[in-house]
């Protein structure tokens, strides 16, 4: 697997008449983050569904794990997209809604595996409540615990859109030791976020606010430091 | 290529047990049937006081008819929210992400439909066909058509929704698109039923509507597939 987990070629992203992101390469490798950052509205998210191909980018290539998404088939089996929305059917149980969630996404999960994602996200007595019955924070909590499910794929790429917001203390700590352990078996992740994240960034890409229309790739090598 | 079966079947169990968990929203097509097809003969009973003729008889002319436009009017409303809980949940964003096609979990969700909203329709039906005056074995024999039609009437307004997705005045617009799709499987629908109670040749009726339910059944996922990627840009 010499292929990166993400390669950006000359893309060029534009949402109405707004220049996104201009000419934009980027390359991301197992084990490494990428951190989006912007103000309200500059188009984290669209750039997040633009690589998960829910929106139409305008120009350029890209590939997760050398895999273009014209692939339809092979190209969805390589990220997991935590987007905004959890994606959880309002009248069925917690646990049937994991389910359903991992299914969807061609990953073979038993009931125990189920059982203890819950458990692992602290969700463990609301297995049988109903999804619409659950907090904020715990439907989040729920939408993560598929990041838990799929754990064996550690050559998914993970694109999170602003994971922590409505996460308490304990709820941040565990994503954080979620996304640690993905990278260290070899797995890498672009997250939004507009406060910092609690784990180190190896790159960092501000997409720039209405008025400029550059963005910023600033990549640092942790590896280096230590 | 088993993500090709499973995916679709999974999305299949996935809505039927949730329109199981709400029975409300699964039985109100049927109540509506129920409802509309008992007002037909009391709205009749008023008029026919002056010599219009046997009222017994003008009730079992019109009643394919009748049950048909019920049928249909119980359908497509149903089918009207056919996407709208998972496009605000964010369901449809991971169905769009997952490795099966689209047009197959379109397909799912149809079929899914069609058990939810037909089959009671279908179940209620010779009941409803009996209190019009017409025969239990004829309505016994009907219940296959109404099986059949119901499922055109799931496939268009499932176009339809797919089409209207996220639209303002939406209602509207699925009237308009509906209209002209389902009036044939009405027509070919009732006359099917018709020759069958009349006791004519049912075969020439019966196939139009099959392949009019053919042609829908390979066109409407396809169709709601492409409208939903443009509606959820």
């Amino acid at each position: 697997m010499t292929a990166p987990r993400l390669a950006i070629r000359d893309l060029t992203m534009r949402r109405d008449a707004r220049v996104l992101l201009q000419n934009l390469d980027a390359r991301l490798d197992a084990g490494e983050v990428m951190l989006l950052r912007g103000k309200n509205g500059a188009g984290k998210t669209s750039f997040l569904r633009g690589l998960a191909r829910l929106t139409p980018l305008e120009s350029g290539a890209y590939s997760i794990n050398g895999i273009a998404p014209n692939n339809h088939n092979l190209f969805m089996g390589q990220f997991v997209f935590i987007g905004h929305r959890h994606a959880l059917g309002a009248h069925l149980s917690a646990i049937e809604s994991l389910a359903f969630l991992v299914a969807l996404a061609g990953v073979r999960a038993n009931r125990d595996a189920l059982m203890q994602a819950l458990a692992v996200m602290g969700l463990a007595g609301q297995a049988t409540r109903q999804t619409s019955h659950l907090s904020a924070g715990q439907q989040r909590r729920l939408a993560l615990a598929r990041l838990v499910v799929m754990g064996g794929e550690a050559h998914r790429l993970w694109l999170m859109d602003e994971p922590f917001s409505t996460l308490d203390e304990a709820g941040r700590a565990q994503l954080t030791t979620l996304i640690k352990s993905h990278l260290q078996q070899g797995g890498a992740a672009v997250i939004s976020a507009h406060d910092s994240i609690p784990l180190p960034a190896h790159q960092t890409l501000t997409i720039a606010a209405e008025n400029s229309k550059t963005h910023h790739l600033e990549a640092r090598k942790w590896e280096a430091r230590k | 290529m088993n993500a090709l079966c499973t995916i679709p079947l999974m999305l299949f169990w996935h809505d039927v047990r949730h329109a199981w968990r709400y029975p409300a929203d699964m039985l109100g097509g049927a109540v509506f049937f129920v409802m509309m097809i008992t007002l037909v003969p009391l709205g009749l009973g008023g008029g026919l006081g002056a010599g219009l003729g046997d009222a017994q008889e003008l009730l079992r002319l019109i009643a394919p008819t009748m049950l048909w436009i019920a049928v249909m009017l119980a359908c497509l409303p149903q089918m009207d929210r056919l996407f709208h809980r998972e496009a605000t949940s964010g369901i449809l964003e991971q169905m769009r992400i997952s490795p099966a096609p689209m047009p197959l979990l379109m397909l799912a969700k149809i079929a899914a439909a069609w058990v939810v909203v037909v089959v009671p329709l279908v179940v209620v039906a010779p009941l409803l066909g009996v209190m019009l005056g017409l025969a239990v074995g004829q309505m016994v024999a009907s219940t296959g058509l109404f099986a059949l039609g119901g499922l055109g009437f799931v496939l268009v307004g499932a176009m339809a929704a797919a089409l209207t997705l996220g639209a303002q005045g939406r209602g509207i617009f699925n009237a308009i698109i509906i209209l002209p799709l389902a009036m044939p499987l009405l027509i070919f629908g009732a006359s099917a039923m018709d020759a069958l109670i009349a006791g004519g040749a049912v075969q020439g009726h019966i196939m139009l509507l099959t392949a009019l339910v053919l042609v829908l059944l390979v066109l409407a996922p396809l169709v709601s597939a492409i409208a939903i990627g443009f509606a959820e840009e």
